[in-house]
């Protein structure tokens, strides 16, 4: 019983990450430049190239 | 300390990027054909009492706004003002570069001319009179190397001394077109040894672009890339997977053995987390091998001869050979191959070019065509593999000739290519170049597939205590697994489970595969180490030495045809496993359903980044049909064939 909850609590974590980790700039700004710097949301490419943010 | 923005324009493929890393130690991508810049990119020097801001723009050839990465660098000259514009010209091909310098000095900016690749002219039998040329410009110039460092100092005395004047041409106001310009001032300052020498450049491409030999070498090129990898790779990916699995498996044990850690929790470390990540790391030497050969091929200039080459065959299907470099560029990663659509004039080519990308076989999908090839295909794997990635660009100039003919109805852009001069590539360069990228492998390793791993052992150990087959992710697997029994590999639980976590990486196939099959079957690895930590230490030392020689003589017994040096260890467990759920014919009908399976979420990502959310819906739909028709096809088609 403890196993199973223990082993339930890493996949809800892990679930967790991976949404978290989908829903981030990184997901969303692919090897956009700045994406590090980029704070806006929801994440929204001002052009194509040039200051994306 | 000063803010000064110095802005690097200049023709594709003049070297900007490549002076930038050489300025201030980036590690920009560089490559030697037209077209690898196509974002601005910037990067900060400190030099005296400033800081030179250095932004990197797309290469254009004029500033006419015609494609997307030259409208960046268009917007950018009428938005901003820089200090300083520095424009490199490649020197062996003043005419064609001074178009853009005419135009620029036309805009009344203050400008630097840089030339590079000087040391090529006297090769060509050329020579520019630079002193003639700063007079009859009105600006400075420099004659440097680019990938040299002993230049750069000069350089940067040089931007200085120019901000310092900031002169702008007065000189280059008339009103006759650039063109004419630029003929009357390449008639005074270059003159022209003549010579009968034929250039190096010339000579190799008597052969590599002759019409009955070019495609031909093209596949030597490209089976000798597979092979070098493969042979190379083998040793040094066998000693990861025994030092991870003989001696931190081993060490992990004894630690957890003493302390007493609950069974489940070393469950979680050594089946879920150090068998799934430890089998994608073991593919670090192989990821390593293969990003060396492709900068190798896209730093000595042959991708855009690759370009010209295809050009011939593309054009019936109605594609431009310029929508190759994309294709080739996705042998490494799609995610920039779809940023470098951004060099194809008409949206149309773009989003044909972008959506077959995904079809090419990225970098990340090796892993699992090495582990299946030598698990089913010992002797072949070679021939395997190669097969793979034709069929990966037969399957993507199909799509883009069906999107052409009945999608996208726009006849392509007449093709211009640039075939740059044959460049001995910098092993530095591409020593740097495969790094950058199996650090991007690595970190994958310890973020996105950690986490799927871990997942996977957690669906496969829930409930705690029953078999594999019957936990969550066995019963799920085994419930989705019909849908894929058509295509032979359905039968086995484990590889359907494993096509999911694809979709967030590939790499994370192989990781979870692993994980899939090996939960609750490590006891043969759940041994405490033995002899002590140093003396496996030391033994581990000289394994890793005996793996680089042998890395050393594969690579270079490969290049003599028909010696197949590798022999992966057909005795590994996962190997093993594997063998017992599927025949060879099932696991290259996997192979061929992952192969083209759209890559990952940042392929995702860039897609709806680039042509929005609609256009990625119908890729995914794309890939994912094709996948499963393809992979049908290879198994169906196989077992009528005869192959099991």
């Amino acid at each position: 019983m403890l196993e199973n909850i223990l082993i339930l609590s890493i996949l809800i974590i892990c679930v967790f990450v991976i949404f978290k980790k989908l829903s981030s700039h990184e997901s969303y700004c692919g090897s956009c430049p700045i994406k590090e710097k980029c704070k806006t949301k929801p994440f929204v490419c001002h052009d194509e190239g040039e200051n994306r943010s | 300390m000063k803010k000064i923005n110095i802005a690097f324009i200049g023709n594709p493929n003049t070297g900007k990027t490549t002076l930038i890393n050489t300025l201030s130690n980036s590690k920009f991508k560089i490559g030697n054909w037209p077209g690898v810049t196509v974002a601005k990119k910037e990067a900060f020097v400190e030099y005296k009492e400033n800081i030179f801001h250095l932004v990197d723009l797309p290469g254009l050839y004029n500033l006419s706004k015609i494609s997307d990465d030259e409208k960046i660098t268009t917007e950018y000259i009428e938005e901003h003002e820089p200090d300083l514009y520095v424009n490199i010209i490649d020197s062996t091909n003043l005419r064609t570069n001074l178009l853009l310098t005419i135009q620029l000095l036309k805009e009344g900016v203050p400008v630097l001319l840089v030339f590079n690749f000087w040391n090529d002219l006297n090769g060509l039998g050329k020579q520019i009179d630079l002193g003639k040329l700063e007079k009859v410009l009105g600006v400075e110039c420099i004659s440097l190397e680019a990938n040299q460092t002993e230049y750069r100092e000069k350089l940067l005395e040089k931007i200085n001394c120019s901000l310092k004047n900031k002169k702008r041409s007065t000189k280059v106001s008339s009103s006759l077109p650039a063109r004419a310009i630029v003929d009357i001032i390449v008639d005074k300052v270059e003159k022209k040894v003549p010579t009968d020498k034929v250039s190096v450049t010339d000579k190799i491409d008597q052969v590599v672009l002759n019409d009955y030999v070019s495609v031909p070498i093209f596949f030597i090129v490209f089976f000798l890339l597979f092979k070098i990898t493969f042979d190379g790779s083998a040793p040094l990916i066998d000693w990861i997977d025994q030092f991870i699995n003989g001696f931190v498996a081993k060490l992990i044990v004894t630690i957890f053995t003493s302390f007493s850690v609950p069974k489940v929790i070393g469950s979680l470390v050594i089946d879920g987390f150090l068998v799934g990540v430890g089998t994608v790391l073991s593919f670090v030497p192989l990821m390593m091998f293969l990003y060396f050969f492709i900068s190798f091929l896209e730093e000595s200039g042959y991708i855009a001869r690759v370009a010209f080459i295809m050009d011939k065959f593309m054009r019936p299907l109605g594609l431009q050979g310029k929508a190759f470099i994309p294709l080739l560029i996705g042998l490494g990663c799609n995610v920039p191959a779809i940023y470098s659509t951004r060099t194809l004039e008409k949206k149309n080519d773009r989003k044909v070019t972008a959506a077959v990308t995904s079809f090419v076989s990225c970098g990340a999908k090796l892993p699992i065509y090495i582990l299946f090839s030598y698990i089913f295909f010992p002797k072949q794997a070679v021939f395997v593999t190669l097969s793979l990635y034709l069929l990966g660009m037969l399957v993507a100039i199909s799509w883009a000739w069906i999107l052409n003919r009945f999608i996208y109805k726009d006849a392509s852009a007449q093709f211009v290519i640039e075939l740059p001069t044959y460049r001995w590539p910098s092993m530095i360069v591409m020593i740097k170049s495969a790094f950058a990228q199996v650090k991007g492998f690595v970190k994958r390793a310890g973020t996105v597939i950690t986490v799927v791993v871990v997942m996977i052992w957690a669906l496969s150990n829930l409930p705690y205590g029953v078999s594999p087959r019957d936990s969550i992710l066995g019963v799920t697997s085994r419930s989705v697994s019909p849908i894929f029994i058509p295509l032979g590999w359905g039968n086995s639980w484990q590889a359907t489970a494993s096509v999911i976590p694809g979709f967030l990486a590939k790499e994370a196939v192989v990781g979870s595969l692993a994980t899939a099959y090996e939960t609750n079957l490590t006891e043969s690895t759940n041994e405490a180490l033995t002899d002590g930590f140093i003396p496996n230490v030391l033994k581990q030392c000289v394994l890793l030495y005996e793996a680089v020689i042998d890395s050393i003589k594969a690579v270079f017994g490969g290049l003599v045809p028909g010696v197949f040096i590798t022999d992966y260890s057909e005795d590994k467990k996962l190997s093993q496993l594997i063998k017992q759920d599927m025949t060879p014919l099932m696991a290259y009908s996997y192979m061929v359903f992952n192969l083209l399976l759209i890559s990952c979420v940042a392929v995702i990502s860039a897609i709806r980044q680039e042509f929005g959310q609609k256009f990625l819906w119908f890729v995914i739909l794309m890939t994912v049909s094709t996948a499963y028709v393809f992979s049908f096809i290879v198994y169906q088609g196989g077992l009528i064939l005869g192959f099991i």
